[in-house]
């Protein structure tokens, strides 16, 4: 008999009620927890039991009733006054354990010039990547190098699970263009002082802070390996790299001691303009003068029409101290120094030289700026042999 | 009566307890509150204050307070409660 049934308190009552309990303790029955209140016996017993209890009873007259079932008898009880609730339960926690492992869908996020989805989807399937109620196996990693060896045209395969749907991504190889458009170095293209070299592929060919001259290769293409058994082997490629190094820019200027400046001389007209795209119409006025020299002066815009003053001015000369002539000097040679610096060089030192001229004075002025010094030059046909 | 000297005989001489030859009662006091009897022959009365078991040679009488039969079966009998006196009568009451 198994005990895994539960057990149960039973009331005991009227007849010979110690006879019931020694004939039930002879009859093999384990009683337990006797005890007397109010005139009636309670005890325990397990459900089995009961059958032959009832048949002891009988015999003893008297009579007992079942006032509390434990153990599975009171777990079959529960269960049939909440049968819907415990299902309900019992069914949210199996689709909790099998949704998770399931998939429903599986599809491709892109397509690939060249590669046959089916045959993508069937490699995945091999690997438990498939439509599937209740998947165990699953091998992300070994689909991955099975498509990547049957597809040659991917370079990378992904699997992204969003619930019960598995969506796989491929990415197309690029080919290396192998041709000589991209073989060649980066080579020099303005004279210059090497700063900083960055290579990012190819061989670095000139050292830091030594001079280049235009033409010269800064990065080469060939790239030289040398092997375990100490041979040399090489290959071409594109280089590619960053080499930054200091240019300096020149510039000259050369101002007399006897500067001459333009001074008005009172005389002047003024005529008013109508703007027109294309041609401006004299409304007022005249520009026709006789001046030998002299300077225009525009009014301010109103209504599409603006004045114009033509004033004459005479040249008049005056002598310039040696401190005057270097500062005019000075910042015309800056000016004209700066106007050749690249866009977005940086500067980075400057100097300024007096050059003794007669009856003037001369300034060359030096700006040193780091900038790019290198640009890529195409290998020529059959360098790259 | 000749039978059981034999067997208690037998029993002398291969030092086996009298107790488990099956004719003399086992009681296990355990302080006032726990009694347990073993080779009994049934219960004879249960109250909460008086319990009778039925041993080989008589009743033992056991009288207390809150007394409870916390196991009962053909082997032993285990009353716990506030146990007072034990008796030996030969008479169930």
């Amino acid at each position: 008999m198994s005990r895994f049934s539960g057990g149960c308190k039973i009331e005991v009552h009227e007849g010979n009620i110690a006879g019931f309990f020694n004939k039930a303790a002879e009859a093999g029955i384990d009683l337990s927890h006797i005890k007397r209140e109010d005139g009636s016996f309670f005890a325990e017993v397990y459900i089995e039991d009961l059958p032959l209890l009832r048949r002891i009873s009988e015999e003893c007259g008297c009579f007992f009733t079942v006032k509390d079932e434990r153990g599975l008898a009171r777990v079959r009880r529960r269960w049939h006054s909440h049968k819907l609730v415990i299902c309900a339960v019992v069914l949210i926690l199996v689709t909790l354990a099998i949704f998770p492992n399931s998939i429903i869908q599986v599809e491709l996020g892109n397509s690939v010039d060249g590669v046959d989805g089916d045959e993508v989807l069937a490699i995945a399937a091999e690997y438990g990547i498939k439509p599937t109620f209740f998947s165990s196996f699953i091998d992300y990693d070994g689909a991955t190098a099975a498509i990547l060896k049957a597809e040659p045209n991917l370079t990378w395969v992904g699997f992204q699970k969003n619930g019960v749907k598995i969506t796989i991504n491929m990415v197309e190889r690029i080919a290396k263009n192998s041709d000589n458009d991209t073989i060649g170095d980066i080579v020099a293209k303005k004279d210059g002082f090497v700063r900083q070299v960055l290579v990012y592929r190819g061989q670095q060919v000139v050292a830091l802070n030594t001079p280049v001259k235009k033409g010269d290769v800064l990065i080469s293409g060939r790239v030289t390996i040398l092997n375990r058994d100490n041979s040399e082997s090489s290959f071409v490629t594109e280089a590619e790299g960053t080499v930054v190094g200091s240019v300096w820019y020149n510039g000259e200027s050369y101002c007399s001691f006897v500067a001459v400046n333009k001074e008005e001389t009172g005389r002047s007209c003024a005529y008013l303009v109508l703007e027109k795209p294309g041609d401006d119409v004299i409304l007022w006025g005249t520009d026709k003068c006789d001046y030998a020299d002299f300077v225009l002066e525009e009014g301010e815009s109103l209504l599409n029409c603006h004045w114009v003053t033509i004033k004459e001015v005479r040249p008049v000369t005056h002598e310039l101290t040696k401190k005057e002539a270097v500062i005019k000097a000075t910042r015309d040679a800056k000016a004209e120094a700066l106007k050749k610096i690249p866009k977005g060089a940086e500067v980075k030192n400057e100097k300024v030289e007096e050059v003794n001229v007669n009856g003037a004075i001369g300034v060359k002025y030096t700006v040193e700026v780091q900038e790019e010094l290198g640009v890529f030059k195409k290998a020529q046909t059959g360098d790259e042999s | 009566m000749e039978n059981n000297s034999f067997v208690r005989k037998v029993n002398n001489i291969f030092d086996i307890p009298a107790e488990a030859e099956g004719l003399e009662v086992r009681i296990v006091l355990l302080g006032n509150h726990s009694l347990r009897i073993e080779n009994h022959k049934g219960l004879r009365c249960y109250d909460i204050d008086k319990v009778v078991v039925q041993c080989p040679k008589g009743f033992l009488h056991i009288s207390g307070e809150n007394m409870l039969l916390t196991v009962f079966n053909r082997e032993e009998i285990l009353i716990e409660g506030s146990i007072e006196t034990l008796s030996f009568k030969k008479e169930e009451v």
